[in-house]
């Protein structure tokens, strides 16, 4: 699994390519922390990203954590319909913010999408 | 400073010294020796305690023949305090059996009739049985004062997991299928909704609970409670456990077992503290650390308390060792025990035990409601679980610590007057104060009054002293005298001083967190089979509807509880209606035949031995 961490426009692009899983988690919290900060705008790209254990579902949930501490707004962009589907299933989809890529995304955090514009539901 | 001397009612539990029948005049002596002089009002009138679905039994007409010495009665009057009439003037009465020495709730199916009774309601209440399927996702945690749902959306894990041990406990008691349905349909729904399985780690863990809308739930992976905010608290995985387990018991299920020793291996692995003994009372919910910072926010880091040391034993533990005899479960309760005995007691400061600790077992005495105050259902809960593993591995230490709580406990925690066991309690008191203050009112609450009847029953039974039965039948005798909702059904949650309930706020509520049919259950069931099997000598039937294969070696473990060695044996067993010889009497197995169905198992315990 490898991280790319990108500035563009008023956001940080994460890009993760690789599975999340117990192995690979510490090393996407070790990254991804730091760069949560107030008012920050930071969107992970999990589009290269096939699967994701309970482990992973966890990392995920403390980065939200510590984003929602922060009012760093943290956006999820390209989430696979497997792991759209774990997270649905285990409750954990609900706390954070999606969209289909990262170009909407990026739109979002412009301004011209609204949580209401939000492609994939909260189920 | 004047006296406080308006005209006033009270409560006096006491035992008939002598009767004047010309002066309708009688003394009563409380529990601890105190006398009063008591007069019969023309408007007196006396009832019989009477049991769950029972009627109404007046015995106005029969208060002059029942008034005899040594009769435990509950006497409700006024006291006008006037000089030259000091007679506390009686306007009802309440006897607890007919005879001095018979009492309503030692009658061999008093407990079991109550249990079944309770466990209907809650049918009813919560799934509308029998007009409707049972069906869980019209569970309500809260449920008003006659049984109707208040509108929430919230279904929480443990207090679904007490409704499924109280339905599970029926089922054993009684063997209606309408129980175990509803025991395997709740441990079901659990599984489904509330149970996360980490596949990283291979271990469970269960959500605080989950909100309904419709067909739409939404997850609370961690505590929504004030006291546990965004923490995973042992004490929920422990009750999350209760329910599912008193199913295996009965059924074997081997989701169950896994599940079981899922969350075990939980507690193994994040909340023991291996430098320093005992087990953490929360811990982070993402990263499972008990030291996490994240924790301070409930003053819950690096803690442990009564939860999550202790209350293993009673929630789940035990049931687990006895449905599969396995000697981990026995080692795990040996375990709470000796860490219980080691750390509790706090003699130089308190007579009652010490609950919360920091990590090195320094005394917290700082944490949120609980402060330097003693909990009295928990000292009691301590003595009756410690006899209850005395008698798995007997262990001296364990016996004198239950006797000491079980010596000390009525002078402080309880009501000489009145009868009843208060709630919470200042551990230590001002050199110039004659009693524990109580923290916030002198109510009564159920389950404090089960943990005393438990104690108590099960410190008889083993121990034969005749103090412990006086405190068992005190405690029963107010517990059956005051707390049955004969209008409404189940039971309430708290009364007043003087026995009256008292219904408002959340202590009006039927189903809670606190209630769901959990406590009042266990205290019926466990009554059944220590009066019965200890006690007053009489054969308990169980049942059981094991599936095929379901326990190991086909061995199911019929063993009501941890009881002394040799006092129960299993004398007679049916299956299917039809009586079966393959079974270990002393063992208290059966060794169950081939079969690609549930069968339903009658085990008939007998006693060995009759206290009185």
């Amino acid at each position: 699994m490898e991280i790319a961490i990108t500035n563009v426009e008023n956001a940080s692009i994460v890009v993760i390519d690789g599975d999340i899983d117990s192995s690979t988690a510490p090393e996407v919290q070790r990254q991804i922390l730091p760069i949560v900060a107030e008012n920050r705008k930071i969107i992970i790209d999990m589009s290269k990203v096939d699967f994701m254990s309970s482990a992973g579902l966890r990392t995920m949930l403390l980065i939200h954590r510590n984003s929602a501490a922060k009012k760093c707004l943290v956006i999820l962009a390209g989430v696979k319909a497997q792991i759209a589907g774990t997270m649905k299933a285990t409750g954990f989809y609900a706390f954070f913010t999606i969209y289909n890529n990262v170009d909407e995304a990026l739109a979002a955090t412009r301004g011209e999408y609204h949580d209401g514009d939000r492609l994939l539901s909260n189920a | 400073m004047n006296n406080i001397d308006s005209i006033k009612s009270d409560l006096i539990a006491g035992y008939v010294k002598k009767f004047d029948q010309n002066n309708k005049k009688f003394s009563l002596e409380t529990s601890d020796g105190k006398t009063f002089d008591c007069a019969l009002t023309d408007s007196v009138y006396a009832r019989l305690t009477q049991n769950t679905n029972e009627n109404y039994l007046d015995c106005t007409n029969k208060i002059g023949s029942m008034l005899k010495p040594g009769q435990l009665i509950y006497a409700y009057g006024i006291d006008y305090h006037e000089k030259g009439k000091d007679d506390f003037e009686v306007k009802s009465i309440v006897f607890p059996g007919e005879q001095t020495s018979l009492y309503r709730h030692e009658e061999p199916n008093w407990w079991i009739n109550q249990l079944r009774s309770v466990a209907t309601c809650y049918l009813q209440w919560q799934f509308n049985y029998p007009n409707q399927a049972i069906d869980y996702k019209n569970y309500r945690t809260i449920l008003h004062l006659a049984g109707a749902k208040k509108g929430d959306f919230l279904q929480e894990t443990d207090t679904i997991s007490r409704l499924v041990y109280g339905m599970a406990s029926a089922y054993l008691c009684t063997g209606e299928d309408m129980f175990l349905e509803a025991a395997e349909k709740g441990t079901e729904y659990l599984r489904e909704h509330m149970r996360f399985y980490d596949t990283d780690e291979d271990l469970i863990y269960w959500y605080h609970g989950i909100k309904v809308s419709g067909d739409r739930e939404q997850k609370l992976l961690s505590s929504e409670f004030g006291d546990d905010f965004d923490s995973i608290p042992m004490y929920e995985q422990i009750y999350a456990l209760a329910g599912p387990i008193q199913t295996y018991r009965i059924t074997g299920d081997p989701l169950i077992l896994s599940d079981a020793e899922k969350t075990i291996d939980l507690f193994e692995r994040y909340y023991k503290d291996n430098e320093y003994g005992g087990y953490f009372s929360h811990i982070d919910p993402l990263t499972f650390d008990p030291l996490s910072p994240t924790l301070d926010k409930g003053n819950n880091r690096g803690k442990k308390n009564w939860n999550s040391v202790g209350d293993h034993a009673p929630a789940y533990l035990i049931n687990l060792w006895l449905a599969t005899g396995e000697k981990k479960y026995e080692d795990f309760l040996v375990y709470t025990a000796d860490t219980i005995a080691e750390r509790f007691p706090d003699d130089a400061h308190s007579p009652f035990v010490q609950e919360r600790f920091f990590r090195d077992w320094k005394h917290d005495t700082t944490w949120g409601w609980q402060q330097n105050r003693g909990v009295i259902g928990h000292n009691l809960k301590i003595a009756w679980n410690l006899m209850r593993i005395n008698h798995l591995r007997p262990s001296k230490t364990y016996v004198e610590l239950a006797e000491k709580i079980a010596g000390t406990m009525p002078a402080v925690g309880s009501d000489r007057q009145r009868g009843g066991w208060y709630d919470v309690i200042e551990r230590t008191k001002q050199a110039n104060e004659k009693f524990y203050r109580l923290v916030w009112h002198d109510r009564k609450a159920w389950w404090q009054q089960e943990q005393a009847i438990l104690a108590y029953l099960i410190m008889y039974g083993s121990l034969e002293n005749k103090e412990y039965l006086k405190h068992s039948r005190e405690a029963a005798a107010f517990y059956n005298a005051f707390f049955i909702d004969h209008d409404d059904g189940g039971v309430y949650f708290n009364v007043l001083a003087n026995g009256m309930p008292y219904l408002l706020g959340t202590e009006r509520l039927k189903g809670s967190h606190s209630m769901s049919c959990y406590h009042s259950t266990e205290l019926c069931y466990l009554s059944a089979v220590y009066l019965n099997l200890l006690i007053t000598g009489n054969p308990l039937d169980l049942y059981f509807k094991p599936k095929p294969n379901a326990f190991k070696d086909r061995i199911l473990r019929v063993a009501p509880d941890i009881l002394p060695k040799g006092r129960v044996k299993l004398t007679s067993v049916k299956i299917d209606g039809n009586e079966y010889s393959n079974f270990d009497a002393n063992a208290m197995t059966v060794k169950l035949p081939n079969a690609s169905y549930p069968l339903k198992v009658q085990a008939t315990l007998t006693p060995t031995k009759k206290l009185i």
